[in-house]
């Protein structure tokens, strides 16, 4: 690791050295190109394409009552926790979700606001900001995912049901 | 005017910082009972190995680090990405794990009877270069 690092650093006094030869202008195209190239990289954006349709799947699954949508996003041993208005906590397994909307069905009314709060090459953090759950009730949604078998699949689910102001 | 008021308390950011300090000390000295202490009994663990194995098991994470021990020159950066009443995301960066690796952890959160607890893991590990 430590010589790995030397590596580098040496690598980056060259890439500094042989700059200064160049002329400002180039300098400037190769700074943009390569900051381009790292920050807006490919796979990124393909992951955050697939992530973000992961989680409208999951919003049309709860807006259709659409049990096989939910289970396709959801990994098979996912867990869902969180409390209602009325501080009553549900824990356990994601079924409580499929038994929820086979019991209760579609909600009809719901939207939702996604922000992928941090992603890395396996793993994203969601926040899935949803209004109309029921009449007046909102929830704030917490999904850990993962990619497997390069496929994006929700982990986790902690929740907070809120009354709508 | 109507009441305005802010449902995050400072107290309630405090302790879920405090929550994640007790798992960054539980890998830093090996101890599984602080670990445990973090973590809801029925807590989720998720992520890859560098073997490319898949670990979705909590009771992996106090095994491994039976076995491993302490990781002593770990450094952490712990960051709340977003918080209600009673739920919580929360990153945690570490860098010198056992072996050098560097792990992303995304903790998530639920105020239980007034103690926060981490519901699941999900992290991604960095090793080599």
């Amino acid at each position: 690791m430590k010589k790995a690092f030397l590596v580098l650093a040496s690598l980056y006094s060259t890439t500094v050295l042989a700059k200064k030869d160049l002329p400002p202008r180039q300098i400037n195209l190769t700074a943009t190109k390569s900051r381009e190239l790292t920050s807006l990289s490919t796979p990124e954006i393909a992951d955050k394409q697939a992530i973000l349709a992961v989680i409208d799947t999951y919003i049309e699954g709860l807006k259709s009552g659409r049990v096989d949508l939910l289970k396709k996003v959801f990994y098979k041993d996912a867990i869902m926790y969180g409390f209602s208005e009325e501080n009553k906590i549900t824990e356990g397994s994601v079924q409580h979700l499929y038994d929820i909307i086979e019991k209760n069905g579609a909600l009809v009314n719901v939207t939702s606001k996604n922000t992928i709060q941090h992603q890395t090459s396996n793993t994203a953090s969601v926040l899935a900001e949803l209004k109309n759950t029921s009449p007046n009730q909102n929830s704030t949604d917490y999904l850990s995912l993962m990619k497997i078998n390069g496929e994006w699949k929700i982990i986790s689910k902690v929740y907070h049901l809120s009354y709508a102001n | 005017m109507s009441a305005n008021k802010n449902n995050n308390l400072i107290a309630d950011y405090d302790a879920i910082l405090a929550v994640a300090q007790v798992y960054v000390e539980g890998l830093k000295t090996g101890n599984v009972d602080l670990l445990k202490q973090t973590f809801h009994p029925d807590g989720l663990m998720a992520g890859f190995m560098p073997d490319g194995k898949l670990t979705t098991k909590l009771q992996f994470l106090f095994d491994f680090t039976e076995e491993n021990g302490e990781a002593a020159d770990v450094k952490a950066h712990v960051s709340i990405l977003h918080k209600t009443e009673t739920a919580a995301v929360v990153l945690v960066e570490l860098e010198d794990l056992q072996g050098g690796v560097g792990s992303t952890d995304y903790l998530s959160f639920l105020k239980i009877n007034g103690d926060w607890k981490a519901l699941s893991k999900v992290f991604n590990l960095y090793w080599g270069r």
